[in-house]
């Protein structure tokens, strides 16, 4: 009996052992997995340029092509601390072209374009652009890979003396500026984003939801090959006229339409898309009830009265907006 | 279907108990290791996702609308618009004798594109005993025409061809060659006064007295009653009669009409007043 009760004893002392072991084990990994969570996580705000070495087996970076930066003076004064040019790629030659690509110290960085499709008197409604990027894989097989698009918006704080801009406070749906924040949220209603752009007409409306990196791979077979580019361009358009979104050109009424006249599928997206059910804010000074019997109704009056709807709210946008950021956020 | 919850609370009883049968420190070992396990399950993907995290952004500029246009008459530059030559105590000949003139018009005009609806206002002192009226105006380019249309009363205006900067009248119905246009007064463009103090019909109320003057010490002595300005509005005023062609330049002929009681006309003092009057135009409600 005496030998049973100190061999439980002993067994008893190794248990806690284990048990101790495995919880420290799990301490560490949940310390470590933190940490480095953080750290990967902050790396945008405070660890750019420190050299932090996280992880080399990134499925793929981000490249882009072009000239210009829109507005990079001020793109950097305000957000250097985030945004760089990224890792500038040479030719053949060891001459330094105009590409640009993110790796593990350069995670955030700035898109590029051509002069053709920058506004410099600032973006109204009507202005349409395209933003393209290249995705580069860092290994063979089915690449997993998402982007989130937003729109951020900004109020400009300018110089008393010159009125040159300063910094950007930027406005978000707690932002005490009623107005602004109704602004925020019609430009999220407003400018619109999509897949294709061919003869005049957009087609693959993207919503709000992430976009899939792998329907931009041709053939149903989907695997890529590591350090290959491939392109990926979303279009957008700051839409100028609500009828352009839902109707055909069989209205008199429609203008550019957006949508080819067969291209049902996009048109029943987009009804669905500004109709209030869906919790998108299109029309300025018009109550949800108001604009749910019009939108199902939609005869003259109601297209008259949607007009100024949308009209207005354009024009708090342009009232209350003084800079957007159109970002792109890559994830798996 | 009872037997299945009954097991089920003697499970949880059961867990319960055996939780209860822990030592303290057992209990702690156990919270703790349930708790590091579900921080590893959520850190890992949220570990995944960072870690390949890329970003790109692009920072655009947002025009401020310029859309809309306070002009002279036949949409010309709003230089061309001169509010003078008031005089109380004019007269015209109307079947050979002579007739007090009470008031006297001045053609204005609001244009754009992409603008629905506007709000116009009007802000004034009120040195001078006038009364001020906005009515909407209907062009002619013959005399006879407008004598014969509407209330017969019009206003001249000689066409300059000086149009207003920026903008496109290439699709607006003006006049382009030099030449004296009628402007007939219409119907009186529907607005009210935010702040006329009723009892005299002249005055400005305290209503936007801090707006104007600032709150210093708590005093607002330094102004005279006349210098407050008398703040109208209309808003809600169709560009274009069917909004469905907002995309349309336009421009909307007004008529500001400033009338005198002609009784009063002999008063030295009123004479030599100036008024200041602001008009304005802004876009949506």
């Amino acid at each position: 009996m005496k030998k049973d009760a100190s061999y439980t004893i002993k067994e008893d002392k190794r248990r806690k052992i284990i048990k101790t072991v495995i919880l420290l084990v799990f301490a560490f990994l949940f310390l470590l997995i933190a940490t480095i969570a953080w750290f990967v996580m902050n790396r945008k705000d405070a660890l750019d340029g420190m050299s932090v070495v996280v992880r080399d087996d990134t499925p793929y970076e981000l490249r882009v092509k072009g000239t210009t930066v829109e507005n990079s003076t001020l793109f950097s004064s305000v957000f250097g601390d985030v945004f760089t040019n990224g890792v500038q790629l040479e030719d053949d030659e060891g001459q330094p072209v105009n590409v640009y690509q993110t790796d593990n110290t350069h995670a955030s960085i700035f898109w590029r374009n051509t002069p053709s499709n920058s506004y410099p008197d600032g973006l109204e409604p009507s202005a349409h652009g395209a933003l393209k990027f290249f995705v580069v894989p860092n290994s063979d097989g089915v690449l997993n890979a998402h982007f989130q698009l937003s729109i951020k918006a900004y109020k400009a704080v300018r110089d008393q003396q010159t009125g040159e801009v300063t910094d950007l406070t930027e406005i978000t749906s707690s932002s005490a500026d009623a107005d602004a924040v109704k602004a925020l949220n019609y430009l999220k209603g407003h400018i619109l984003f999509f897949r294709d752009y061919s003869n005049g007409y957009y087609s693959g409306f993207l919503g709000l939801d992430s976009i899939d990196f792998n329907d931009y791979i041709v053939g149903n077979d989907k695997s890529v090959e590591a350090g290959e580019e491939y392109p990926v361009t979303i279009y957008w358009i700051w839409v100028n006229a609500f009828v352009d979104m839902t109707l055909d050109s069989n209205y008199s009424e429609a203008e550019t339409p957006l949508f080819a006249d067969d291209n049902t599928t996009d048109r029943s997206a987009m009804v669905a898309f500004i109709a209030p059910s869906s919790g998108n804010k299109v029309f300025d000074s018009m109550t949800d009830a108001d604009i749910t019997t019009r939108l199902n109704r939609l005869d003259h009056n109601d297209i008259a009265a949607l007009t100024i709807g949308y009209d207005n709210a354009d024009l708090m946008i342009g009232n209350n907006v003084d800079y957007i950021m159109f970002e792109l956020d890559a994830g798996a | 279907m009872k037997k299945i919850s009954k097991d089920k609370a003697d499970n949880k009883s059961r867990i319960a108990a055996m939780f209860g049968h822990l030592s303290l420190v057992h209990k702690i070992e156990l919270i703790v290791a349930l708790v590091v396990s579900v921080g590893a399950v959520i850190g890992i993907p949220v570990y995944a996702w960072f870690a390949y995290q890329r970003q790109l952004a692009e920072l655009q500029m947002i025009k401020t609308p310029d859309l809309l246009y306070l002009t002279a008459a036949n949409a010309e530059a709003v230089i061309n618009l001169k509010m003078s030559g008031i005089n109380v105590s004019a007269t015209k000949k109307v079947g050979g004798q002579d007739v007090p003139i009470t008031s006297k018009m001045y053609p204005f005009c609001v244009a754009g594109d992409y603008v629905s609806t506007f709000t116009l206002q009007l802000a004034h002192t009120s040195n001078n005993p006038f009364k001020y009226k906005i009515y909407e105006g209907t062009v002619y380019t013959d005399p006879n025409d407008a004598a014969s249309a509407g209330s017969g009363e019009y206003v001249e205006y000689t066409v300059t061809g000086n149009f207003a900067p920026g903008l496109d009248v290439s699709n607006l119905d003006v006049v382009t060659n030099s030449q004296v246009i009628y402007i007939v007064k219409g119907n009186e463009v529907p607005g009210r006064y935010l702040n006329m103090n009723e009892n005299d019909h002249r005055t400005a109320t305290t209503r936007y007295l801090e707006e104007c003057y600032g709150n210093e010490d708590g005093n607002y002595l330094n102004y005279t009653d006349y210098e407050l300005a008398l703040y109208w509005q209309s808003s809600g005023i169709l560009s274009v009669p069917d909004p469905t062609n907002h995309g349309d330049t336009f421009f909307k002929t007004f008529i500001i009409e400033v009338s005198w009681d002609n009784t009063d006309a002999t008063n030295e003092k009123y004479k030599k007043e100036t008024d200041i009057v602001y008009l304005m135009a802004f876009t949506g409600a």
